[in-house]
């Protein structure tokens, strides 16, 4: 199998997700009529705005008006294949999504005042971007030197505690652990705000800016590092321990190499493909608990505009979010897909001979 | 991948959970294991379902005091807060109340004198004074006043007035133009008028200099004197009456405080426990088994029942779940059963699918598999009653541990207020703290209360699960 045909694969199965994410998103909303009733009402209100607007029609008695939107209201919902049976029609909804074609908001909009899904949404995407990607790094880099150092001292009293450790934070989600973070930082102590990404008003000097937003961020980041260094670092160690017991490491030991180009070389490099197995699960699961995280922290972005919408009953938004996250776990899953091919030395051989 | 082959490594489910229980965790998580399924069993004996069921109407909430504190909190602060006082005038075996009614002669007409009576020994005033009429009157509407009297002699004209409905409430504390006569009060007292007054303080202040804000007022607590709440009426039908019930709100109620809708957490908590319990152990032990059974259908027919079954879940574990979820509860508002079975659809394959895949390749090959094949066993029958009860024991651990995620799946929509419309969880409550600012304000039983339970129920579980993984999956053992 060529390097090719490899990542063709990998692709295929990601591309496959993102349609069935997708296609499931629209089917689960469309099952009352839901999105039809949505997009007529969009076009509807289009047609409206034009031909109020357009000089020919617009001194026309009301009566008349109506008739002409009517007419083209028949005509445009032939063009965009509306009056097709449902399984056409739903694929029609389907291109557009994927094509990030998401309509209009009903009630929200984007700071800029556009009511278009696509522009809140892209609004919103880099504040949880920032916040998330931030804490995931944090996390890996964290985690593993936290999980390769105590994989060298089994059973000490550090290893003991990550253990233990791990098993309490991995059990109950980071949003969780958040409230009693705000509890204690922000009510009690007061050291930290109680959310949002900077004070009001903002601050006007851009650095005094920045370091408003690291002040924001610090509570959300603290509880995301706290809760997810443990789990990570016992996975890691598990699979160093594993590792360390395989035959190749006692062969090197016997022909009497270094213990550091043992432990570098012989041990950890081997481990790092599943640990990175591990560590793309932990990131995908914890997606979804940024949705409730932001929730939680006041975080504006997509789990805060999740909720948003919500309380506004904007379903628009909601579903576009959904096929968003979709993109979002799909993009997540590729890019380390590609880590772990330059980390497996098999699949990097595989690229070099293929 | 995983070794269960050895002799005397296999372990059935009982053996593994009386080896569990020997140890110290495995022994922590079965006393707390053991008191939520007490308290859920028991849940109707503790909380009446009505109570429950009547969360989200109002009427069913209003002899509670809002906000209050647990009354347990009176130790922490050693200080003793007041409890809720409810007097009924048409309760009249209660000795605190007295209601005369005196005839005019020769018509049809009559005054009514209620006073109801109360001590007050507590150390800090109460949160509100409200007094609910029940008045049955025909074509003229009573005449009624209302007074406030102090154990110091202090008399203050609260209402005077027509009754202009058979049933009305005067909110004495809150009601702006009941306020006024308060303001009017301490304006006598001091002679000028102050800019804030506390209502609920005025009433049960030592009358005097600072008797308007709590920072300044004493409180005036009862010795000989009691405080009295008089009310007369002139009613003009001959089947006319009126019945008065004063409610003094406390600062403390039952065991886990209120809420902001005067709402007892208790009942939340006591209902919450068999729904968070029965949710996260269905919704954990359905999904894992069915799971499995794709695993090890995958692994026995191979070919493209593997092919497909892989496929499916290598896609199924990046779909957003939550995502499509919060659609569906969106668009459905569906209740917690409803929410249990979607929960169960949307993770037909899952992680579980690819360990069990592996384990039952190894299981295939083994000799009493032959045995059955060789004499003629169907595969489903091979399946179901050779390989899956191994399975089982293998995957047990991972059910046990994974039912705090479903519970906390429940809490992450609720706090998203896509919870359960009608029925109070666990989620839905502390979802309303949040909403309400408990955090902000400090009502730390209103956020603190509901989360510890969830938090022993998860570490119950994630500590059992831990303990049987440890005993059933060796390997991870520490070294």
């Amino acid at each position: 199998m060529g390097a090719a045909s490899y990542f063709a694969k990998k692709l295929a199965v990601l591309v496959i997700t993102l349609l069935i994410a997708s296609y499931l998103t629209i089917l689960i909303a469309n099952m009352g009529g839901f999105i039809d009733d949505m997009i007529k009402s969009m076009l509807l209100e289009d047609i409206t705005i034009e031909v109020k607007r357009n000089p020919q029609y617009r001194n026309l008695p009301p009566v008349e008006q109506k008739k002409i939107i009517d007419a083209i209201y028949e005509v445009r919902i032939k063009q965009k294949g509306l009056d097709k049976p449902f399984i056409e029609r739903s694929l029609i909804y389907l291109v557009d999504a994927l094509s990030l074609n998401l309509g209009r908001a009903m009630f929200l909009t984007s700071d800029t005042g556009s009511r278009n899904v696509r522009d809140i949404i892209i609004e919103r995407l880099p504040v949880t971007v920032m916040l998330f990607t931030t804490a995931t790094v944090l996390n890996f880099i964290l985690g593993l030197l936290l999980g390769i150092y105590i994989s060298m001292r089994p059973g000490s009293l550090l290893d003991k505690f990550v253990i233990f450790a791990a098993v309490v934070f991995s059990v109950i989600p980071a949003w969780f652990y958040g409230i009693f973070m705000i509890l204690i930082f922000a009510s009690t102590l007061r050291l930290f705000p109680y959310g949002g990404l900077v004070s009001v008003p903002p601050p006007e000097d851009p650095v005094m800016y920045f370091l408003d937003m690291l002040w924001h961020m610090a509570l959300p980041l603290m509880t995301w590092v706290m809760v997810g260094i443990t789990p990570t670092a016992y996975g890691t160690r598990n699979l160093v321990l594993q590792t360390a017991t395989e035959d190749f490491v006692m062969v090197a030991k016997a022909k009497g190499l270094p213990e550091r180009l043992i432990r570098n070389r012989y041990i950890i490099r081997p481990s790092l493909p599943p640990i990175i197995t591990n560590f793309s699960l932990a990131v995908i699961g914890s997606w979804t608990g940024a949705i409730i995280s932001e929730r939680v922290f006041n975080w504006p972005g997509l789990g805060t505009l999740i909720y948003q919408a919500i309380e506004a009953l904007d379903a628009p938004v909601i579903i576009g979010v959904s096929v968003v996250y979709a993109y979002l776990l799909v993009l997540t899953v590729l890019f380390l897909d590609i880590i772990y091919s330059y980390v497996d030395p098999r699949i990097r051989a595989m690229i070099r001979g293929g | 991948m995983v070794e269960t082959s050895e002799a005397g490594e296999v372990f059935t489910l009982k053996r593994a959970l009386i080896e569990a229980f020997k140890t110290k965790s495995g022994m922590l998580s079965a006393i707390i294991l053991a008191f939520f399924i007490i308290v859920s069993i028991f849940a109707g004996n503790i909380v009446s379902y009505d109570k429950a069921l009547n969360w989200n109407n109002p009427k069913a909430w209003e002899e509670l005091p809002r906000l209050a504190m647990p009354e347990w909190a009176c130790m922490i602060y050693s200080k003793n807060f007041p409890r809720t006082i409810i007097i009924d005038s048409r309760n009249i075996e209660d000795y605190r109340v007295i209601k005369v009614r005196t005839p005019v002669p020769g018509r049809n007409s009559s005054s009514v004198f209620i006073e109801e009576v109360f001590e007050y020994e507590y150390d800090d005033f109460p949160s509100e004074v409200s007094v609910f009429f029940d008045v049955k009157f025909g074509d003229i509407q009573p005449k009624i006043e209302v007074y406030w009297v102090k154990p110091d002699g202090s008399e203050i004209l609260l209402f005077k007035g027509l009754a202009k409905l058979h049933n009305f409430t005067l909110y004495i504390t809150k009601d702006p133009k009941l306020v006024e006569k308060l303001y009017e009060y301490v304006e006598e007292v001091y002679g000028h008028r102050e800019e804030y007054i506390a209502p609920s303080v005025v009433l049960f202040a030592q009358t005097g200099e600072g008797m308007h804000t709590p920072e300044t007022a004493k409180v005036l607590k009862t010795d000989v004197e009691k405080y009295k709440l008089r009310v007369k009426a002139d009613l003009y039908g001959k089947d006319d009456d009126i019945n008065v019930k004063l409610i003094v709100y406390g600062k403390v109620h039952g065991f886990a405080g209120t809420d902001d809708r005067r709402r007892d957490i208790f009942v939340a908590m006591v209902w919450g426990i068999p729904i968070a319990l029965s949710f996260g152990v269905v919704a954990s032990v359905s999904i894992s088994l069915i799971q499995a059974l794709f695993g090890a259908m995958a692994a026995w027919y191979g070919g493209v029942v593997d092919n497909v079954i892989s496929r499916l879940t290598e896609i199924y574990m990046i779909i957003p779940f939550l995502p499509i979820l919060i659609v569906i509860s969106f668009i459905y508002r569906l209740t917690i059963w409803m929410l249990l079975l979607v929960v169960v659809a949307l993770s037909l394959f899952g992680g579980t699918v690819l360990t069990i895949r592996s384990l039952v390749m190894q299981i295939k090959t083994e000799s009493y598999i032959e045995a059955a094949i060789s004499y003629g066993a169907s595969s489903w029958r091979i399946v179901l009653i050779y390989i899956m009860p191994r399975v089982i024991s293998v995957i047990f651990p991972g059910i046990v541990m994974s039912v705090p995620a479903y519970v906390f799946l429940e809490a992450a929509l609720a706090l998203l207020n896509l919870g359960d419309p009608t029925f109070p969880t666990l989620g839905k409550v502390i979802s309303d703290s949040l909403n309400g600012g408990a955090v902000y304000h400090g009502y730390w039983w209103w956020v603190l209360l509901p989360s510890s339970v969830i938090i022993f129920i998860a570490v119950a579980f994630a500590l059992l699960g831990y303990t049987l993984d440890k005993i059933v999956n060796p390997k991870l053992r520490e070294q």
